[in-house]
C-alpha cells in the first residue's frame, strides 16, 4: 500500500462529512457535492504531494474543491439553468429540518448562479480577498468583483439584510477568462 | 464582511456535515478515487503529468528480455523502423542516438496470447495484457487487475505507465486482435506500431519511425521490407492511423478539418504584441507563463474544438500533446467527471508533406506552457489561440540529425477525442493547417 493511500482513506472517512458539506455550499445539492469532492480528492492526491498528516491533506483538498467546481462549470454547455433548478428544488427539500436561519441561507445561496455562489462562499465563508478568490478560481479580479457585487445584492434581497459591508465596485470585463 | 452571514454559513455547513457521512462516501467512492489516483500518479512518474528524472534511452520491441525467453534472439536493429519480419520474431529495436539509461521491452507472447511490457531497469514485467472473451485483462505492476475493454464496446486508446518510467498507449481495436502500441518515455520517444487484424504471422504497420539513422544498415536477413510510409489516401481517410502529431505522418493537403475540429486565423504577430496578448489573459501577472524574449514574428493560429461540446458536463484534458495519449474512462466504474475528452494543439515541422519534427514534450510534464502556449480563453465561441513562441525549442527533430529549417514548413496540428455519455467514442479526429516557413 502506497503511503498516500491511508491518508486518502482517512481524509474520506474522518473528514469527508465536513468536506462534503463545504462542497455542498458550492454545488447546492448532495450528488454534485460528492462528484466535486471525488474530483478534488483525485486532483489533490495525484500531484505527488507527500501528505504526512490528514490535516494537511484535508486543507489541500478543501482548497481544491472550489477550483474543481469552477472547472466543471467551464465544461458544461447548458451552464447553470437545469442544474440550478434541480439544486434549488433539492435545497428546499433537504432544508426542511434545518433551523430557520440555515434554511434562509441555503435558500438564498441557491438563488445565486454557480459562479456567483462560488465567489460568495470564498468571500463570506472562507474570508478570502478578491485577489485570492480570483487566483483560486482562475478568474479576473474584475469578474470576481462583479460576481460578488451581484451576489451581495441578491443575497441582501432574499435575506432582507445587507450582506458584505465591503461592497466592491463593478468593473466591466469583456475579456474571456482562461480555461 | 458580514459576520452574521458568515455565522449562518458556518451553521449551514455544520448542519450538512452532521447529515452527510464521510464513511459512506468512502465506501461508495473510495475505491474509484484510489484507482484514479494510482493511475495518475503512475502516469506522472512516467513523465507525462509531472516531473520525471528518468531518461529513457531506448525502447526495445521484442521478447528477448522476458523471463524465460531466449535472450539471444537476433538482431540489434539500429535503424529507425523495424520491418515486419523483425517484429514478428521478437528482435530488439534500439535507438542508438539517445543515452541508454533505460530500456523498455514490449513483447507479444504468442504462446499464451498475452502482451507484456518489461522494464529492464526494474527487471520486472510492469504491465501484462491478456485477451479474453470480454476484452483484455490488464495486470499492473502492483498486481491490480482491470478489464479495460468490452469486446462489443467502442474502442479508445488507453494510456498505461511503467513505474520506472515510460508509458504505452494501447489502442484496442477489435479487442484482442488488433492492438496499437505507442511506447514512449520521458516525452522523448514515440515509435508507433499497429498490429493488423490478421492471423500470425502478424503484419506491422509503422506510421512513425521516430528516431534512429535512416542510413544505418540493418541485418540484411531481416531487412527484407523497406521502411514503410503512410499511404496518403489513408492519411486523408483514416485519421486514427495518421496522427499529425507523430513523426512520419503524411499531410497530403495544406489544411484539413471538419465541423468538429478545424484551424484557421493564421497570423504572424510581433513578439511584443504576442507576449502582451498572452499576459492579458491573466488578471494576476504572476500567474502568466514565463515567456522571455520573443522573436520578431510569432505564428498564431486559432483552433476550434467544436466537437468537444456535448449536452452533459465534460471534463476536458487539454494541452499540446497528442490527445489520444490521455486515458479516457473505459468502464462504468470510471467517474463521469473524469476526463471524457482530450484536446491537443501544437506545431510540427513538415518537409515534402511528411512530419519531420514534432512538438517537444516538456520535461516537467506541463501540458500548456511555452515554447508553445495556448490561450483557451476563447472557448468555445472564439476558439483557442495557439502561439509558437520559440520554434527551436518547440520542435524536436524526428531524426538524429537536425532538420534543415529552410526546407521545413510549419504546420499547426490539433486533435480531439471525446467519449460521449452514451459511451460512444468519437475520434481521435485531427486537423492541420500549413502556417508557412519561418
Amino acid at each position: 500500500v502506497a503511503r498516500w493511500e491511508p491518508i486518502l482513506d482517512e481524509v474520506m472517512r474522518e473528514r469527508g462529512s465536513g468536506l462534503l458539506a463545504y462542497a455542498r455550499l458550492l454545488t447546492g445539492n448532495d450528488a454534485d457535492a460528492e462528484d466535486v469532492l471525488q474530483d478534488a480528492l483525485v486532483r489533490s492526491f495525484s500531484r505527488g504531494h507527500q501528505f504526512t498528516h490528514v490535516n494537511a491533506a484535508e486543507a489541500y483538498v478543501r482548497r481544491a474543491i472550489p477550483s474543481v467546481f469552477i472547472d466543471r462549470l467551464r465544461h458544461r454547455r447548458t451552464r447553470d439553468n437545469a442544474q440550478e433548478r434541480q439544486s434549488h428544488e433539492q435545497d428546499e427539500a433537504v432544508g426542511m429540518g434545518d433551523r430557520e436561519a440555515v434554511l434562509d441561507v441555503r435558500a438564498a445561496l441557491a438563488t445565486l448562479p454557480a459562479r456567483e455562489r462560488a465567489c460568495a462562499v470564498l468571500r463570506f465563508y472562507d474570508d478570502l480577498t478578491v485577489p485570492q478568490i480570483a487566483a483560486q478560481l482562475g478568474l479576473a479580479d474584475g469578474t470576481v468583483k462583479r460576481y460578488l457585487a451581484d451576489a451581495s445584492a441578491r443575497l441582501a434581497s432574499v435575506l432582507g439584510v445587507e450582506v458584505g459591508n465591503d461592497r466592491v465596485p463593478v468593473v466591466t470585463h469583456s475579456r474571456k477568462e482562461g480555461r | 464582511m458580514d459576520n452574521s452571514f458568515h455565522a449562518a454559513m458556518n451553521d449551514l455547513v455544520a448542519a450538512d456535515a452532521a447529515r452527510m457521512s464521510g464513511r459512506e462516501f468512502a465506501d461508495a467512492r473510495g475505491a474509484g478515487v484510489a484507482r484514479r489516483v494510482r493511475t495518475r500518479r503512475t502516469v506522472r512518474a512516467a513523465g507525462m503529468g509531472g516531473a520525471s528524472t528518468v531518461a529513457v534511452g531506448a525502447i526495445a520491441l521484442g521478447a528477448s528480455h522476458l523471463p524465460g525467453r531466449d535472450a539471444t534472439t537476433p538482431g540489434i536493429w539500429p535503424g529507425g523502423c523495424m520491418p515486419t519480419a523483425v517484429a514478428n520474431i521478437g528482435a530488439i529495436w534500439t535507438v542508438p542516438a539517445v543515452p541508454r539509461a533505460h530500456v523498455i521491452d514490449v513483447s507479444e507472447g504468442k504462446g499464451d496470447g498475452a502482451w507484456y511490457l518489461y522494464d529492464d531497469n526494474l527487471e520486472m514485467v510492469v504491465l501484462q495484457l491478456v485477451p479474453n472473451t470480454f476484452g483484455i485483462e490488464v495486470t499492473f505492476a502492483d498486481g491490480t487487475r482491470e478489464l479495460v475493454q468490452g469486446s462489443e464496446q467502442p474502442l479508445e486508446p488507453i494510456l498505461f505507465a511503467a513505474p520506472g518510467g515510460g508509458f504505452v498507449t494501447v489502442d484496442l481495436k477489435d479487442a484482442a486482435r488488433h492492438v496499437t502500441w505507442t511506447a514512449s518515455a520521458a516525452g522523448s520517444l514515440s515509435p508507433y506500431r499497429a498490429l493488423s487484424d490478421v492471423e500470425p504471422p502478424f503484419a506491422f504497420q509503422w506510421t512513425g519511425c521516430g528516431f534512429g539513422s535512416s542510413s544505418a544498415t540493418p541485418d540484411p536477413g531481416l531487412a527484407a521490407n523497406p521502411i514503410p510510409s503512410v499511404d496518403p489516401s489513408l492519411a486523408a481517410s483514416t485519421e486514427r492511423a495518421t496522427s499529425p502529431f507523430r513523426c512520419g505522418s503524411i499531410l497530403p493537403t495544406e489544411s484539413y478539418g471538419n465541423g468538429e475540429l478545424w484551424i484557421d486565423g493564421t497570423k504572424w504577430m510581433d513578439g511584443a504584441a504576442a507576449a502582451a496578448a498572452i499576459r492579458e489573459g491573466f488578471s494576476d501577472p504572476s500567474q502568466a507563463p514565463s515567456i522571455g524574449s520573443l522573436p520578431e514574428a510569432v505564428p498564431v493560429v486559432t483552433v476550434h474544438f467544436a466537437g468537444t461540446i456535448t449536452d452533459s458536463g465534460l471534463a476536458v484534458a487539454f494541452g499540446s500533446a497528442e490527445p489520444s495519449l490521455d486515458r479516457l474512462p473505459t468502464d462504468p466504474m470510471d467517474s463521469a467527471t473524469d476526463w471524457v475528452a482530450s484536446e491537443g494543439a501544437t506545431y510540427v515541422g513538415v518537409v515534402d508533406g511528411r512530419v519531420v519534427a514534432t512538438g517537444t514534450v516538456l520535461v516537467d510534464g506541463s501540458r500548456n506552457a511555452p515554447p508553445v502556449y495556448t490561450n483557451w480563453g476563447g472557448f468555445p465561441e472564439d476558439g483557442a489561440r495557439v502561439y509558437l513562441l520559440d520554434e527551436t525549442a518547440a520542435l524536436t527533430s524526428c531524426d538524429v540529425n537536425p532538420v534543415d529549417s529552410s526546407r521545413m514548413d510549419l504546420f499547426a496540428v490539433a486533435g480531439l477525442i471525446v467519449r460521449h455519455p452514451d459511451g460512444t467514442v468519437v475520434g481521435p479526429t485531427y486537423a492541420w493547417l500549413r502556417v508557412g516557413k519561418k
